[in-house]
């Protein structure tokens, strides 16, 4: 089963420091028929104005992963950790019994655009944790690159939860499969381009699709893309 | 010294309790065993059963506000089955088991 989620139907603002768009509940979007996804809570597409971002706030009990599209994002946090990414770059950090943390562009100049995802944690009350890491962009064309695992690995990030978050980049006409289990859930997000999945379900720029038993996925450039995908339980 | 008590959603941020904006008395006490125990009475019956649906996602706060220092951030981490209420007293009781001190003028606003 696929369910599609134009672009357009996200809950979209505009606080003039940050503009954004909320893929599920949070914030001033409360919508009790669209909490979740499996683990996945929330989804936040987020483009911060230069020098700006959000002061000290708590975490707990969430795997929160960043993944920075434009732009640099700086994080910091009370277990004493420092890191400024960019494109490339992903941040993950595990709340579990607390932390509490601040997110700012760090540039005076650009803006920043961010993904930001938080994923129920597969036990409460884990030790909080921080980690950044970093792949080669060039390593996301025509292969669905695993960016976040449980197991990790070189260039990934772990993860709390049994999921793999993958990014990539099609050319015009490539196509690539992902062959999933019937009882996992599948999430594909459109950064940049358009795509089809299993020729019949056209995705746009930004756009979402939420898969269930389906087993067979094929993804079909209808024009350069970037995309995300994520193998759920 | 001016003092705010907050419960709000861990996920989506939303406010649920404050009583700047709503009327009920609470106390804070140390457990013997560690960890805390907030006692809410009085608090809207409405906000205290979306509290109950939630209760294993909550920010638990409570911020001083000194009249000559910034302000200090107390924040909850509210343990699993850790939440109750004694309808008949209107008595909301949160348990936390850890607590972060945090001053928000140490890290970029």
């Amino acid at each position: 089963m696929f369910t599609v989620y134009p672009s357009a139907e996200r809950f979209s603002f505009d606080r003039g420091w940050l503009q954004g768009s909320h893929s599920f509940s949070f914030s001033e979007y409360q919508d009790p028929n669209n909490v979740s996804f499996g683990p996945l809570r929330v989804f936040n597409d987020d483009v911060i104005a230069p020098s700006r971002g959000f002061g000290a706030h708590p975490h707990s009990d969430m795997e929160i992963v960043s993944i920075i599209l434009e732009g640099q994002l700086r994080h910091e946090d009370n277990l004493g950790n420092v890191a400024v990414s960019s494109f490339g770059g992903v941040q993950r950090m595990s709340a579990g019994t607390g932390v509490v943390h601040t997110e700012h562009n760090a540039s005076d100049e650009t803006h920043c655009n961010l993904l930001q995802l938080w994923f129920e944690p597969e036990a409460r009350g884990l030790k909080p944790s921080y980690m950044s890491s970093s792949y080669n962009p060039a390593s996301l064309n025509g292969q669905l690159l695993p960016i976040v695992s449980r197991q990790g690995g070189e260039n990934q990030a772990t993860i709390h939860q049994d999921m793999t978050l993958y990014l990539s980049r099609l050319e015009k006409g490539q196509e690539i499969k992902f062959v999933q289990h019937p009882d996992r859930r599948t999430y594909v997000f459109v950064i940049q381009g358009s795509l089809t999945m299993n020729q019949e379900h056209l995705l746009s720029k930004r756009d979402a699709v939420r898969i269930e038993q389906e087993t067979h996925l094929q993804m079909t450039a209808e024009e350069p893309v970037f995309f995300l995908l994520i193998d759920l339980p | 010294m001016k003092e705010t008590v907050m419960v709000k959603h861990a996920v989506t941020g939303l406010e649920l309790l404050n009583n700047n904006k709503h009327s009920f008395t609470y106390e804070l006490i140390d457990l013997p065993a560690g960890g805390f125990r907030m006692t809410l009475v009085g608090a809207p019956e409405e906000i205290v059963q979306h509290i109950l649906t939630l209760q294993n996602e909550l920010n638990l706060f409570r911020f001083e506000l000194p009249e000559d220092a910034p302000q200090i951030k107390h924040w909850y981490y509210v343990k699993e089955h850790g939440v109750q209420y004694q309808a008949d007293q209107q008595q909301l009781v949160i348990e936390a088991s850890s607590e972060i001190v945090y001053l928000p003028s140490e890290y970029l606003e």
